[in-house]
């Protein structure tokens, strides 16, 4: 039940997506997804590490995604590795529980 | 209600993790704990000077005996040490906690950082307190520009410490 199934479910581990998803909480997938708009949070691989991370979008051009964490002093996302591109984005959250 | 329906949702999850073990997606991928502090650097750097005062007070007594070099090595392995402590600390604020925001906010900062790290090696390669000073300055500004980012004030007041230089504290 990880990432193989068009819904999948996650575990979230930490901080940086609080108030809105705290550590611990789970997030329903929607690896289908196609069209994301500014606002909607998603899952992504890092650019380098290729970590899974949890981040809600805060911008798109061209394909690229700029994501940050709703906890800005804890987090780390397109400020400091930049806009990702669309290929790098698994799915859009939605809903935690 | 619906907080009732999402807590029973979570509680069947959680016991379907259990079993199927889920993935992790992580909300970071370092350990930013929210803690960062200059005030390491800054005690680090005032301790550079007072080693610096230190040898040259030693220097001053022309005794070569066992004890005199002996007390000799310890002041430059403590300044050694606490130049590199300078180095890190400052480091990983900069590198961790400082975002773009900082930067665009505080645009001295790149080369303030960049002006540290160099001045710490100067402080390490010679025993001149002109050298170690210059570091506490920067250092201090560093220390002030940090604390501006997270909109605390501060305060700069002299240090109890026998360097008699002034440090910069958080108004909290």
């Amino acid at each position: 039940m990880g990432l193989n199934f068009p819904i999948s479910i996650l575990k979230v581990a930490d901080i940086s997506m609080e108030p809105a998803i705290r550590d611990g909480d789970y997030v329903f997938v929607n690896r289908m997804s196609k069209i994301f708009r500014d606002g909607e949070v998603v899952v992504l691989k890092h650019p380098k590490s290729g970590m899974r991370l949890i981040k809600r979008i805060r911008g798109i051009k061209d394909n690229r995604f700029f994501v940050v964490g709703d906890n800005t002093d804890n987090s780390e996302d397109s400020r400091s590795f930049g806009a990702v591109d669309v290929s790098n984005v698994i799915g859009k959250v939605l809903l935690k529980v | 209600m619906q907080n009732a329906i999402r807590n029973l949702v979570k509680v069947v999850v959680s016991g379907m993790d259990r079993i199927m073990h889920f993935d992790t997606a992580y909300a970071h991928c370092d350990i930013p704990c929210g803690i960062y502090d200059p005030h390491q650097a800054q005690v680090a750097a005032h301790t550079v000077l007072r080693m610096d005062m230190l040898i040259a007070d030693l220097a001053k007594t022309n005794d070569m005996g066992p004890d005199t070099r002996n007390k000799m090595i310890r002041y430059v392995t403590v300044k050694e040490q606490h130049a590199e402590i300078v180095k890190h600390e400052i480091r990983v604020i900069w590198g961790d906690y400082i975002k773009p925001e900082h930067i665009q906010a505080n645009p001295q900062l790149n080369q303030l950082v960049f002006d540290i790290m160099k001045a710490a090696s100067k402080a390490k390669q010679d025993t001149n307190t002109e050298s170690a000073k210059d570091l506490l300055v920067k250092v201090e500004q560093f220390a002030e520009i940090f604390w501006k980012t997270k909109n605390v004030q501060t305060k700069r007041a002299k240090s109890p410490y026998p360097t008699g230089e002034e440090i910069v504290y958080p108004v909290v």
